[in-house]
């Protein structure tokens, strides 16, 4: 048995809901849920385990360590010992983030008409590009699960938006109708994996679920509601999806991970991951860390 | 009847009482700062100035003050690099404006009424502006990325100034570098961080008494014309130079500058009831403080000088700054239309 957790924020939950529909397809693969919002993940509490052994992580708020509770059937923090792989959804690993230091800063090679882009000297902007995503609730998380002792963890970026955010955010119409989206795009991913050299993948959004770069097909928007029929939900939510987009996602996921040892951590002796030894559920003060990235 | 107008007067009108027998940091409850106006929370405050300003923007935004900042840094900058490049040091990222001189043409500038000439300078086939040479620490690759960073800056500075109800201007001092052929002063003599001097293009120049005051009501007058609301917090740096190119001795150049500002601020605060003083010079530079507020090297200011400093600003301003309503606001949850969509889409997935 496989056994994955999967950390996001709101975008876990089309990967959620959709779960149910390919579990039987991958009787091998447990999966375990835990949604946070982002912004409480971007301060994280660090449980370091004993002798070199696995530890855990949570968030660092008591309040929002009740939520994720809730959302996790019970479990206050991810105890790295229980997994094989980590998957990390959404949280802030986004093009919007990657567009706003874009629309913010010097661009080359982009020539976007957005703003007034301040300009900084080349190095110091190349050095910029591989830093976009630090302080985000998945660089946190993702250096939280490497301090404690996960080896191999993976992202699932946020998906592009649904086209009718062509309708409504005037910095999306004047980026299509100036750039070459596939460059955009292909440098959105290019920075994304600057920043993260250790990912042991990126599981990037589906051609399937895509109507072209930059945007998703709009049958997989969370407020989808058929061909022909009008969009319903909430006006301008471009960016969550339906539990379709989950099913087609994890599926690809799961097989990839069905397929390749060296997506997964090696299992530990049982004598070192036993709980009596003291490691990861046992929380010393003084073993607690707080790991808090600036934005 | 008084035999003397100096007879039965407060206690603060004496130097016995007023100074000596006060501890210098009891500055907070000395009453030497009676504010003309209030500021409050709500206030949008536009910070620039000598270095010492950087000190009153960091604080005000601690107290959850707005302090407009209309340069921030990139997403990828380290925070530890921010200020090498310029930002989150004032509302716009000019690097430290010295003298008054320096504010007025970058106001003029940004109000398209004035063009500096010979501001690109050059070092090692790098390109800077010379007009704030600190804000890009390896200059830039040409000269066309300088004047297009340039026109970006211009533009914030003059939205960051036509937002603002209360600019916090810090005088620095009154010696500068002038291109002879246009007027443009630099804010650093070049050979500093780039460019070369040459005594037949630039000039040294020591603004007297009254071009401060006119250098002032001119920004100013610019500043209301598209502002009209805004009103003026003046300081004094109390930083002493750290050179002099006047001839004097650097202790004497030094009192002259600060001499020349203190007395133009005085005189704009008592003729203007838009323009307040606020004492942070005399607070660290006073002989009850016995040199206890500086550095070693008698110029950097101290921490505890500028706890100091801010208490007493607190004292006076306080019960309007840190309302309750305020106060909930700066360290409340901050929690966003989004984060709320987040955690609705949370608990309905993960209640299945």
């Amino acid at each position: 048995m496989t056994r994955v957790c999967i950390v996001g924020n709101s975008h876990v939950a089309a990967l959620r809901n959709g779960s149910a529909r390919i579990a039987a397809e991958f009787p091998d693969i447990e999966a375990t849920f835990f949604g946070v919002p982002g912004r409480w993940l971007r301060s994280v509490k660090l449980v370091r385990g004993h002798n070199g052994t696995p530890g855990s992580l949570a968030p660092a708020d008591p309040e929002h360590r009740a939520f994720f509770r809730k959302m996790s059937g019970g479990q206050d923090r991810i105890s790295v010992a229980d997994y094989d792989c980590f998957i990390l959804v959404g949280l802030e690993l986004s093009i919007f983030r990657w567009l706003s230091f874009y629309y913010q800063m010097r661009h080359e090679p982009f020539s976007f008409e957005v703003g007034a882009p301040q300009i900084l000297d080349a190095d110091t902007f190349a050095d910029c590009r591989g830093r976009i995503f630090e302080g985000t609730a998945g660089s946190t998380v993702f250096k939280g699960l490497q301090e404690v002792g996960a080896t191999s963890i993976s992202l699932c970026p946020q998906p592009m938006p649904v086209s009718s955010i062509l309708d409504e955010q005037k910095s999306w119409q004047i980026l299509f109708q100036h750039e070459d989206v596939d460059l955009v795009e292909s440098a959105f991913r290019e920075d994304l994996l600057r920043g993260f050299p250790e990912a042991a993948r990126v599981f990037w959004q589906l051609d399937l679920t895509r109507s072209g770069p930059l945007l998703t097909d709009p049958r997989y928007s969370k407020w989808y509601c058929g061909e022909g029929m009008p969009q319903t939900g909430r006006q301008g939510d471009h960016q969550h999806m339906n539990a379709d987009y989950g099913a087609e996602t994890l599926r690809a996921i799961y097989s990839e991970l069905a397929g390749c040892s060296d997506l997964l951590t090696p299992r530990l002796d049982p004598q070192e991951s036993d709980p009596s030894r003291g490691a990861a559920h046992i929380l010393p003060a003084e073993s607690v860390a707080s790991a808090s990235v600036a934005g | 009847m008084r035999h003397s107008p100096y007879e039965g007067l407060d206690a603060r009108a004496y130097w016995r009482t007023g100074v000596a027998q006060a501890h210098i940091a009891q500055a907070p409850e000395m009453d030497l700062y009676r504010p003309k106006f209030k500021i409050r929370a709500s206030d949008r405050v536009f910070t620039a100035g000598s270095c010492f300003a950087q000190h009153i923007a960091r604080n005000m935004r601690k107290w959850g003050m707005s302090v407009i900042d209309r340069e921030p840094a990139p997403l990828g900058l380290p925070p530890e690099r921010h200020s090498d490049y310029g930002y989150g040091l004032y509302s716009a990222r000019h690097g430290n404006i010295y003298t008054t001189r320096q504010f007025l043409q970058l106001t003029q500038e940004a109000c398209g009424r004035f063009a500096p000439k010979n501001w690109i300078w050059e070092r090692d086939g790098r390109f800077f502006d010379a007009l704030r040479p600190s804000v890009d620490p390896n200059g830039l690759e040409s000269p066309d990325l300088v004047k297009r960073s340039r026109q970006t800056h211009l533009k914030k500075f003059r939205q960051a100034l036509g937002e603002a109800s209360l600019v916090v201007f810090t005088l620095g001092l009154t010696e500068t570098w002038e291109d002879i052929e246009s007027g443009t002063v630099f804010p650093t003599a070049p050979g500093t961080i780039a460019g070369r001097y040459d005594p037949d293009r630039i000039r040294f120049l020591n603004l007297t008494h009254k071009d401060v005051l006119q250098d002032f009501l001119e920004t100013r007058r610019l500043i209301k014309r598209f502002n009209p609301s805004v009103r003026f917090l003046l300081t004094v740096s109390p930083v002493p130079l750290t050179a002099t190119a006047s001839g004097r001795h650097v202790m004497v150049a030094s009192s002259y500058s600060k001499s020349v500002l203190r007395g133009v601020v005085g005189q704009l605060t008592d003729a203007y009831s838009d323009i307040d003083y606020f004492p942070s010079y005399e607070i660290i530079t006073a002989p009850s403080a016995r040199g206890f507020f500086y550095a070693p090297n008698m110029r950097d200011v101290l921490p505890e000088a500028v706890e100091t400093v801010m208490k007493t600003f607190l004292a006076a301003h306080g019960d309007t700054i840190l309302q309750p309503e305020n106060r909930e606001c700066a360290a409340g949850s901050g929690q966003t239309s989004d984060d709320i969509r987040c955690e609705e889409l949370l608990l309905e997935a993960f209640a299945q």
